[in-house]
C-alpha cells in the first residue's frame, strides 16, 4: 500500500460543495469534501445511495448542468483547475485524461448507434489524424483487451443486442480507448450478476495494472473495496466521514457508520449463522439536513454533542482521518459518561 | 427490412378496401344516392361473365366489388355530373396539383422544421427559444386561411410582389399556397422536435457521450437528433394528415384547381360519385404516406429494423 | 404501428400513463387553483376568453343592429362609431355578425366537445371495465375512427346524416371522442387490475361505486386538461369547416364563414377578412394558453 515512490498527486478535490435547486428547496448533494488521488492508485468512494458519490464524480468531469450548482471548492487535475477550463479544453480533457464508466450500461450507451460508430467517434474526437481504418483496428484491439470473444461481430451490433456483462465490458473498452490517466467507475458492477461482477472487476484490475492509470471506484460494496482499492473514502449525506488506507479502514475502523457498512458485508468464511446485518433507519433527507453530525439520527453511539455540532476532522494515523466526536478524546469521555447515566 | 416493407405494403390492401367499403356504404344507402342508380360502370369484361355465371343481381355487394375492381385494375372512378364526364380525367390533373402542394409542404416542413426545433432545444429558456416557441404556438393556433390572408395582404396587396389572382399554369402561382401549407406544419414539427430533443438530452447516454469528450455539436446534432427523430418520425403520419387538411383549406383560399376544391364543390353539389372518388384517393394518399412513415420509423429505430433481419436478437456469451 | 411505438416508449421508460399519477383530494384542487392563479399568462388568457364569451352571449344588448338585416346604403364601410367594426358587402353590421356568429361557433365547438367527452367516457368505461373481447373490438374501432382525417369524417357524416349544424356537431364529437375514450380506458384498466378494488369489494362496496369514485378521482385532472385542449381544437376546426362552407349553411354568420365572405374583398376592403380572422385567432390562442396554464397547474411534473 506504499506509494511514496510515485507520490505525485493526480487529482485534488478541495472543499467541493454542490447543491441542486429543487421544488422543495436546496438539496445539498456534496458538502465540502476534500481528497486526492495519486498516480496509479485506486481510490474507493463508499456510501449508500444518495450519499453524493455520483454527483461528486460528475463534478470532477465538469459534467454538472443546471439545476446542479457548484457553490465552492475546486477540482484540479494534474495541476489544472477543471472549473476554469474553457469548453474546448473540457472536451479534450474528458475522455482523453479522465474517463468514466457508469452503473447501467444500457442507458449509458447510445441506443441508435452501433458499437463501432460509438468507438470510432470517441477515438476521432481526440485524435483528428486517425483514419477510420486505424480507429477501427484500435477499437477491435480494445474489445479484445476487455475479453470480448468476437470483437468484429460485436462492433457491428447495437447496445440492446448485447448481454449485460458484454455491454459493461464494451463501456469499459470505450472509456479506455484514449488511455486516460484516471478512470472514474460509478458503480460499474451494481447492475450485474455476481459471477459477471467478478469478471468485470478482474478485467478492470488487470487493465489498471497494465496501464498504470489511477482509478476512483464508486461503490456501496465493501467486498469490492477490499479486493480492489488502495485507499477508501466513506461518504454519507455529502460528507466524507472517514478516509484512509483500505487496511486501516477495515482493521482500525474509526467511524460508527463505517462499522455499520462493514457489518453488511457477508462473511465469506461461511460464518453466516447470524442474521444478515442491516443498517437501521433511512438515508437522510438532503433538503432538510439534520443539525450537528449528519449521521447522528442513525448512529448507535449518538451523544448529546453530536446533535448540536458537526465533529472536526481527527487524524488517527498517516492518511487516516475521521469526522466523529468519538475520536475527539475529551468528548468521547463525556459521551461515555452520559451514555452510562442514561 | 425488405420483409418488413413488404408486410407494411400488404397491410395497406385490407385497410384501403375497408375504407372504400365504409365510404361506399355510407354514400350508397343515403336517400337519393346517385351511386345506387348509377349505370353499370363498364360492360363486357371478365367480371361481367363471372356475375352472369354466378347469377348475382345488381345489389350493393356486386356494385362494391365492381367499383373496387374498376378503381384498382383500371383506375376508373366512373363518371360525374349531368354530362357524365370521366372522373379519372378530371381528377388526375387536380391530383397532380394537390400532391405537388402536399409534397412541397412536407418537404419544407421537415427540412426547415427539424433544425429549428433542435436549435430551440439547445437554447432552452433563452431568448431564441422563447421566440421560436411563441411563433410556433401562434402559428399552430390560427387557421390556415388566416396565415394565407396575412401573406396575401403583405405580398400581393401591399408590396405587389405576386399577382393577386394567379394563373395556375405558371409555377410561381404555387409559391404562396406552398408557403402557407408549410408554415402550418413547420410550427408543429418544430415543437415536437424541440420536446423530443429536450427529452433525449436528459438521457444518461448523452452524459456518457460528453464524458468521452465528444464535441457538443456532435452530441446535439448527431446523437441527440438521431435519437429524437424516432418519436418525431412516428408523429409524421399524423402531421401529413394535418397537412392534407391544410392543403384543402389553402386550395380553397387560393382557388387552386386541386383535389380539395373539387371535393368541396362535389360536397356542395351533392355529387356522390365525386365525393366517393375523392375520399378513395385521399385514403390512398394517406395510407401510402402512413406506410412510408412506418417504414421510415423502422429505419430510424434499429430495434424494429433488426427484428425483421436474419441476425439473432441477442449475443449471449 | 402504434403497438411498436408503445413498446419502445415503455422500454425507454418515457411514457407514464397520465391517469393514476395524481391522486385528487380537496387539498390538491386548492393547490392547483393557487398555482393557476399565480400564472399571469393563464389568468390573462382566461380573462380574454371570458370577455369574448360574455360579449357573444350578451349580443342582443350590445348592438342595435340585426345580424341579417341588409342596408344597401352603407355597404363595405370601414370601422366607425356608427359601425364599430364596419359593414360587409351587403351593409350588415360586422360587429353584430361577429357577436352572433360567436354564439354559434362557441356553442358548436363546446357542445361537440361535451358530446365527445360524454361518449368517450362511456366507451372508455365499458372498454376498460369489461376488457377482453369488448375492449379489443372497441379499441380497434376507436383507433379506426381516430385514423380517419377529421374533414373526411365531417364530410361523410354530413353526407350520411344530412347537412346542418346538429349533424356537424355530432361529426366533430365523433372525431374528438377516441382521445377521451383512451384516457378513461387506461385509468379504468389500472384500477380494475389493482389490489385496492379487491380490498374495497371485500368491504362490501359495489363495483360501480368503486369505479365511479376511484376513476373520477384519478382521472379528473387529466380529463379537465383534455377537455380544454379538445375545446380549443374544436374551436379551430369549427372555424376551418365554417370557412370551407361545411359547418353551417351560407347566410349564417359563423366566424369561419365570415372570413370566407371577406376573402373576395381582400384587396379593397381587407377589414372584412382581417376582423373575423383576428377574433378567431384571439379566441383560440387565449383558450390554448389557458389550457397550457391549466395543465401546468394540474400536472405538476417538471
Amino acid at each position: 500500500m506504499e506509494h511514496s515512490n510515485e507520490n505525485e498527486v493526480l487529482l485534488e478535490v478541495k472543499g467541493l460543495d454542490v447543491s441542486f435547486q429543487t421544488r422543495r428547496g436546496e438539496l445539498h448533494a456534496v458538502n465540502g469534501i476534500s481528497y486526492d488521488v495519486r498516480k496509479g492508485e485506486i481510490m474507493g468512494l463508499v456510501g449508500e445511495s444518495g450519499s453524493g458519490k455520483s454527483v461528486e464524480a460528475y463534478s470532477i468531469m465538469g459534467l454538472l448542468r443546471p439545476p446542479a450548482r457548484i457553490n465552492g471548492g475546486s477540482v484540479s487535475f494534474g495541476g489544472k483547475d477543471v472549473f476554469q477550463m474553457t469548453k474546448k479544453e473540457l472536451e479534450s480533457f474528458r475522455g482523453n485524461e479522465v474517463s468514466m464508466i457508469f452503473q447501467d450500461p444500457l442507458s449509458f450507451l447510445d441506443p441508435v448507434f452501433t458499437i463501432e460508430q460509438q468507438m470510432v467517434e470517441t477515438i476521432r474526437a481526440h485524435d483528428k489524424k486517425a483514419t477510420r481504418q486505424a480507429a477501427k483496428a484500435a477499437s477491435v484491439n480494445m474489445l479484445k483487451e476487455v475479453k470480448i470473444r468476437n470483437p468484429e461481430r460485436v462492433m457491428k451490433q447495437y447496445p440492446f443486442e448485447l448481454s449485460g456483462g458484454m455491454r459493461q465490458r464494451v463501456m469499459i473498452a470505450i472509456a479506455l480507448l484514449c488511455k486516460p490517466k484516471l478512470l472514474i467507475a460509478d458503480e460499474p458492477t451494481t447492475a450485474l450478476d455476481v459471477t459477471i461482477q467478478a469478471q468485470v472487476i478482474q478485467i478492470l484490475k488487470g487493465l489498471q495494472e497494465q496501464t498504470g492509470m489511477a482509478m476512483v471506484y464508486i461503490t456501496h460494496n465493501f467486498g469490492i473495496v477490499a479486493e480492489l482499492c488502495d485507499r477508501v473514502s466513506v461518504m454519507y449525506g455529502g460528507y466524507i466521514l472517514e478516509q484512509g488506507d483500505t487496511y486501516d479502514i477495515f482493521y482500525d475502523t474509526a467511524h460508527p457508520y463505517t462499522k455499520m457498512l462493514l457489518k453488511t458485508v457477508l462473511n465469506i468464511d461461511g460464518n453466516t449463522k447470524g442474521q444478515l446485518a442491516q443498517i437501521e433507519g433511512t438515508p437522510i433527507d438532503q433538503v432538510a439536513m439534520p443539525e450537528g453530525c449528519v449521521f447522528h439520527p442513525r448512529c448507535e453511539s449518538c451523544m448529546d454533542v453530536c446533535k448540536t455540532s458537526f465533529p472536526p476532522e481527527t487524524f488517527l494515523g498517516p492518511g487516516h482521518s475521521a469526522k466523529c466526536w468519538l475520536q475527539v478524546p475529551d468528548e468521547a469521555e463525556k459521551g461515555k459518561w452520559t451514555w452510562e447515566e442514561g | 427490412m425488405a420483409k418488413y416493407v413488404l408486410k407494411r405494403i400488404l397491410m395497406m390492401i385490407p385497410i384501403v378496401l375497408g375504407v372504400i367499403l365504409v365510404v361506399f356504404a355510407v354514400l350508397y344507402f343515403i336517400p337519393g344516392s346517385r351511386i345506387r342508380s348509377m349505370p353499370s360502370l363498364s360492360g363486357g369484361d371478365a367480371l361481367d361473365s363471372v356475375y352472369t355465371f354466378l347469377r348475382v343481381g345488381d345489389n350493393f355487394l356486386t356494385k362494391y366489388v365492381r367499383y373496387c375492381y374498376n378503381v384498382i385494375a383500371k383506375f376508373d372512378f366512373g363518371t360525374f355530373g349531368t354530362t357524365a364526364r370521366l372522373l379519372t380525367a378530371e381528377m388526375s390533373y387536380r391530383l397532380r396539383n394537390t400532391v405537388f402542394l402536399l409534397i412541397s409542404g412536407v418537404a419544407v416542413t421537415v427540412i426547415a422544421g427539424i433544425p429549428v426545433g433542435v436549435y430551440a432545444a439547445t437554447r432552452k429558456d433563452r431568448p431564441a427559444d422563447r421566440i421560436v416557441t411563441t411563433i410556433s404556438l401562434f402559428l399552430s393556433s390560427i387557421p390556415n386561411y388566416a396565415i394565407a390572408m396575412v401573406l396575401t395582404l403583405l405580398l400581393c396587396v401591399n408590396f405587389r410582389l405576386l399577382p393577386l389572382i394567379p394563373v395556375y399554369t405558371e409555377p410561381i402561382a404555387y409559391l404562396l399556397p406552398a408557403i402557407t401549407i408549410s408554415l402550418g406544419g413547420l410550427s408543429s414539427i418544430s415543437r415536437i422536435t424541440r420536446t423530443s430533443v429536450l427529452e433525449v438530452l436528459e438521457q444518461p447516454y448523452i452524459t456518457a457521450l460528453r464524458s468521452k469528450g465528444v464535441k457538443e455539436t456532435s452530441v446535439v446534432w448527431r446523437h441527440a437528433l438521431k435519437n429524437a427523430l424516432v418519436p418525431v418520425v412516428s408523429t409524421l403520419g399524423g402531421l401529413i394528415t394535418q397537412l392534407l387538411c391544410g392543403t384543402l383549406v389553402v386550395e380553397y383560399f387560393f382557388n387552386v384547381p386541386g383535389l380539395g376544391t373539387f371535393m368541396l364543390r362535389s360536397v356542395t353539389e351533392r355529387e356522390h360519385m365525386s365525393i366517393l372518388a375523392c375520399t378513395v384517393l385521399m385514403t390512398l394518399i394517406l395510407s401510402a404516406t402512413n406506410t412510408s412513415t412506418d417504414i421510415l420509423y423502422a429505419f430510424f429505430n434499429p430495434q424494429i429494423r433488426l427484428r425483421y433481419s436474419k441476425r439473432t436478437a441477442r449475443n449471449e456469451e | 404501428m402504434s403497438s411498436d411505438i408503445g413498446a419502445v416508449n415503455n422500454e425507454n421508460g418515457k411514457s407514464a400513463p397520465d391517469s393514476g399519477a395524481a391522486v385528487a383530494s380537496s387539498n390538491f384542487w386548492l393547490e392547483a387553483l393557487r398555482r393557476l392563479f399565480k400564472n399571469k399568462t393563464a389568468v390573462f388568457a382566461l380573462v380574454v376568453f371570458a370577455i369574448v364569451c360574455i360579449s357573444c352571449a350578451l349580443h342582443p344588448y350590445l348592438t342595435k343592429y340585426e345580424y341579417m338585416v341588409i342596408d344597401p346604403a352603407n355597404t363595405k364601410q370601414g370601422p366607425s362609431l356608427e359601425h364599430l367594426l364596419g359593414t360587409d358587402h351587403l351593409g350588415r353590421d360586422l360587429f353584430t355578425r361577429i357577436l352572433y356568429g360567436g354564439t354559434l361557433t362557441l356553442r358548436i365547438s363546446f357542445v361537440s366537445t361535451v358530446l365527445a367527452a360524454a361518449a368517450g367516457c362511456i366507451l372508455g368505461l365499458v372498454s376498460g371495465y369489461f376488457g377482453k373481447r369488448t375492449d379489443f373490438i372497441l379499441s380497434h374501432l376507436l383507433d379506426m375512427v381516430a385514423s380517419v382525417p377529421v374533414f373526411l369524417l365531417v364530410i361523410l357524416a354530413e353526407a350520411a346524416l344530412g347537412w346542418g349544424k346538429g349533424n356537424f356537431m355530432y361529426a366533430m364529437g365523433i372525431a374528438a371522442m377516441p382521445q377521451f375514450a383512451r384516457l378513461i380506458r387506461a385509468s379504468v384498466m389500472s384500477i380494475v387490475g389493482s389490489e385496492y378494488i379487491e380490498a374495497a369489494r371485500a368491504l362490501g362496496v359495489g363495483h360501480g361505486e368503486i369505479l365511479a369514485r376511484h376513476v373520477l378521482h384519478n382521472v379528473a385532472p387529466s380529463l379537465i386538461i383534455r377537455f380544454t385542449s379538445a375545446f380549443s381544437e374544436a374551436l379551430l376546426l369549427c372555424t376551418i369547416m365554417g370557412y370551407l362552407g361545411i359547418a353551417v349553411n351560407p347566410p349564417t354568420p359563423e366566424w369561419g364563414a365570415l372570413a370566407y365572405f371577406g376573402r373576395s374583398f381582400i384587396r379593397s376592403y381587407p377589414h372584412m377578412i382581417i376582423i373575423p380572422c383576428s377574433v378567431i385567432t384571439i379566441s383560440v390562442i387565449s383558450l390554448g394558453l389557458f389550457g397550457d396554464g391549466l395543465r401546468d397547474a394540474l400536472d405538476p411534473r417538471e
